[in-house]
């Protein structure tokens, strides 16, 4: 339908390290190879692979005719690996968009790229072998010969139109390389970079062009799918700045914790941390602490003012930003974010079996799964255990609270600088079970909650870190720091597994961060899980 | 960082289905008949494996919950009747995967899923009576835990519908639950600590003509007890604990569902 006005073929040639991406892409190599992109409306727009002209200086278009424009980058989808470029130009001959949903197994399929970055356009016929699926990502492995530098080029099937983006190929443990193992990206993926284009007509897609039948028809096609398919080149940073996202971010922070002194060397990785906390470390938590309390007492002020009175037991977390998870910690923790959290309350201490009890009297909750603990006279003010976590939810309601997310847990024991631990940064505290008789890590249970003043945090909430697993409101993802909302973020939407937070009594050392995840089943149940409440301040 | 199927990119939540069932699918009619299935057919079928599993899974938890408190009671009464074990189980999916089994009609999920899911329970709760009843039996050595939940409900399961459930692990302490080439490959890939976590695998090749999904399962603390540390040291059914650590993969849960063209 679309009528074929002129050639141009971008060339993505690649000057500098490999690409910074965890798979291994079809342009791993160091030597200079090329990508490929395709036409996507005549205004000058390609789509190619995001890895293509990841972290890319400059990018530039190289026409048939050896016309080389320079191209801008006016969007990316990282998750899937796409990119659209722009180049100043009109006129071009676009490809037509199919129907990636309508794409069979084993259905005949034309690669169009430059392998090795040759000059030459290749065109490579195969077909669909497989439709494999990861998370919620669906990929197309593909069985035609895929080299380095097809990467970004389009997959046509036999109408003419793209219905995917070649992406990756992979290695296997065995050293073998796999032949005709290619994988592509659906090009449905593609539908909100392509919103991007000003008047992309997307009732165009999969009504690019008749079937094409027959070998001197085929040919054809295969002359009509090369002019749409571009090469690009590209030049490299070639120090790929591994800036922490939340180190351009602190001021707002540290604005709040003091001079750039006290700020800045917390956040770097662990390896500066770890060199004994300096004088001037713990001079900056005081400080921080003065500060974080000072900011909590004007907060209570003012909602005095407005008539709000502080439930008993229960203290306020003031407004503002704060940095979550770690760098230097568990792969779930990363990245440290900040993360900016309306005011709420908590609850000072852990749930107690008194009050579980109350609940249990009341008719809001139900025993305790195991109730040895729990009817011992001696532990009445002991956090409740042995309960899962409908049964916490249930005694956060009973009291008209509710289960503070992971976020608001974390901001309660590590304040607004990043710190290790509630008190600080040092270790020592944890390093020992029994420490000036004050903290029991290692010991064999649970104790009177709100004993271990040495441990509260500089909002004097007790018992975070050393005493119970508490159950908070999110769904664990391993991921979700990554994509984590940077306001009142309320975790992933699904999951199987819900987060608890604060290292408990058995744990050791490295699981006792403030900024450790754990999780468990929603129906676990066991000696080494309590609840706090959360509530929010009107 | 390069050593293995690297191929895996990032998943986006959400928006990849709607794209996939919105605005594209108009023209799908006029397509000639190709061999194979069209995608959209794949991805009903992924649904439907995906929430097999995770079916499963809750009444794997529910057990979980339910475990010690049905155990050793040397009666002849199930404790955790059927009732109350369905309306545990249907609150666990509810919140696990968003679709209330009770309202199955209004639930938007394929067809096939839901004769699947509510054979799945039904299959679940006869399960449940019989291996309290077996359990609570003098010198009977079942016990009343997720695994034997789980190998039974995939057995009988198998047996009434079309589908193959199965648990699966790299070293099975069941014969009958050693893995496939197929799921020795996605089993191999769970085990490595780098394999993001809770992300399952699924495939359709040409040649099986089936859809093969692997939902991964952790080693939670419950788990501790019988599969922890010591390693070797015999477990409470008299089988060597395999001294598994908190989080690591502790098997996976396969669904096979063929695909008609």
């Amino acid at each position: 339908m679309r009528r074929i006005a002129c050639f141009l073929w971008v060339m993505i040639v690649v000057a500098g390290p490999g690409v910074l991406w965890a798979f291994e892409r079809l342009d791993a190599p160091a030597a200079k190879p090329a990508g490929s992109g395709v036409i996507v409306h005549s205004d000058g727009y390609i789509l190619t692979a995001h890895h293509v002209v990841s972290n890319a200086k400059r990018i530039f278009v190289v026409t048939a005719g050896e016309f080389r424009a320079p191209a801008i980058l006016i969007s990316t989808d990282v998750d899937h690996d796409l990119a659209l470029l722009k180049i100043e130009t009109v006129g071009l001959t676009e490809a037509s968009i199919g129907y990636a949903g309508a794409v069979r197994l084993d259905q005949e399929i034309i690669t169009v790229g430059f392998p090795f970055g040759l000059r030459e356009v290749s065109v490579t016929r195969g077909r669909i072998a497989a439709v494999r699926m990861k998370g919620v990502q669906r990929v197309f492995q593909v069985d035609a010969a895929i080299n380095p530098g097809n990467s970004g080029g389009p997959i046509f099937n036999r109408r003419g139109e793209v219905v995917g983006m070649l992406t990756t190929k992979f290695s296997h443990p065995s050293g073998i390389v796999p032949e005709g193992m290619s994988f592509g990206v659906p090009i449905s993926y593609a539908t909100p970079l392509l919103a991007n284009i000003p008047d992309f007509d997307f009732t165009m897609i999969g009504r690019g062009k008749k079937d094409v039948k027959g070998g001197g028809e085929s040919k054809g096609l295969a002359q009509e799918v090369v002019r749409t398919t571009v090469r690009i080149e590209t030049v490299r940073n070639t120090d790929i700045a591994l800036m922490p996202p939340a180190a351009a971010q602190v001021p707002g922070s540290s604005s709040k914790s003091g001079p750039p002194a006290g700020g800045s060397p917390r956040l770097q990785p662990s390896p500066v941390r770890e060199q004994a906390p300096s004088g001037q470390d713990e001079e900056a938590i005081v400080r921080v602490n003065e500060q974080l309390r000072a900011a909590q007492e004007d907060e209570l002020k003012k909602l005095a003012q407005r008539g709000i009175a502080q439930p008993a037991g229960m203290v306020v977390i003031p407004a503002g930003e704060f940095l979550m998870g770690a760098e230097d910690g568990l792969q779930d923790a990363r990245p440290i974010h900040p993360v900016y959290l309306s005011s709420y309350w908590l609850d000072k201490y852990e749930v107690t079996n008194a009050l579980y009890r109350q609940c249990v009297e009341g008719g809001g909750c139900t025993m305790p799964k195991d109730r040895q603990a729990f009817d011992d006279p001696q532990r009445v003010q002991h956090p409740v255990t042995n309960i899962t976590w409908n049964q916490a939810r249930s005694v956060c309601q009973w009291q008209g609270k509710r289960l503070p997310t992971e976020a608001e847990w974390e901001k309660a024991a590590r304040g607004t600088d990043g710190r290790r631990y509630p008190w600080g940064n040092d270790r020592e505290v944890v390093k020992i079970p029994v420490r000036n008789g004050e903290f029991k890590a290692g010991s064999s249970g649970t104790e009177l909650v709100g004993r271990q003043a040495a441990t509260a945090s500089p909002y004097g909430v007790f018992d975070l870190i050393g005493s119970v697993s508490q159950w908070v409101k999110d769904w664990y993802a391993e991921d979700f720091y990554q994509a984590s909302p940077a306001r009142d973020p309320q975790g992933p939407l699904r999951g199987s597994f819900r987060v608890l937070r604060g290292g408990e009594w058995n744990e050791k050392p490295p699981d006792l961060r403030a900024s450790y995840r754990g999780w468990d089943e929603v129906t676990y149940w066991g000696p080494t899980l309590g609840v706090r409440c959360a509530n929010d301040v009107p | 960082m390069t050593s293995r199927l690297r191929w895996v990119i990032v998943p986006v939540l959400v928006f990849t289905l709607a794209g996939w069932a919105g605005g594209e699918r108009a023209c799908a009619k006029d397509r000639q008949p190709e061999l194979g299935a069209p995608l959209h057919t794949i991805l009903e079928v992924e649904t439907t494996a995906r929430l097999i599993a995770i079916l499963l899974d809750s009444g794997r938890n529910v057990i979980n919950e339910n475990q010690g408190i049905s155990d050793d009671r040397g009666t002849a009464e199930p404790r955790l009747t059927p009732e109350v074990f369905e309306r545990q189980l249907l609150d666990i999916f509810h919140s696990r995967s968003g679709i209330d089994l009770r309202d199955l009609e209004a639930a938007r999920i394929p067809a096939g899923a839901k004769k699947l899911l509510k054979e799945l329970v039904l299959v679940s709760k006869q399960v449940v009576v019989e291996i309290q009843l077996e359990s609570n039996r003098p010198g009977s050595g079942l016990k009343f835990i997720p695994a034997i939940f789980g190998a039974r409900v995939a057995t009988r399961f198998t047996e009434q519908t079309h589908v193959r459930l199965k648990q699966t692990a790299l070293a099975p302490r069941n014969p009958l639950n050693a893995p496939d080439p197929i799921e020795r490959t996605a089993l191999e890939e769970f085990a490595d600590p780098s394999y993001p976590r809770e992300r399952v695998i699924s495939e359709v090749t040409t040649k099986s003509g089936s859809l093969r999904l692997m939902f991964p399962l952790y080693t939670t603390r419950k788990c501790l007890a019988c599969h922890g540390d010591p390693q070797g040291e015999l477990d409470r059914t008299s089988y060597p604990r395999e001294g598994l650590s908190l989080g690591q993969n502790a098997g996976a849960i396969s669904v096979m569902i063929p695909i008609q063209p």
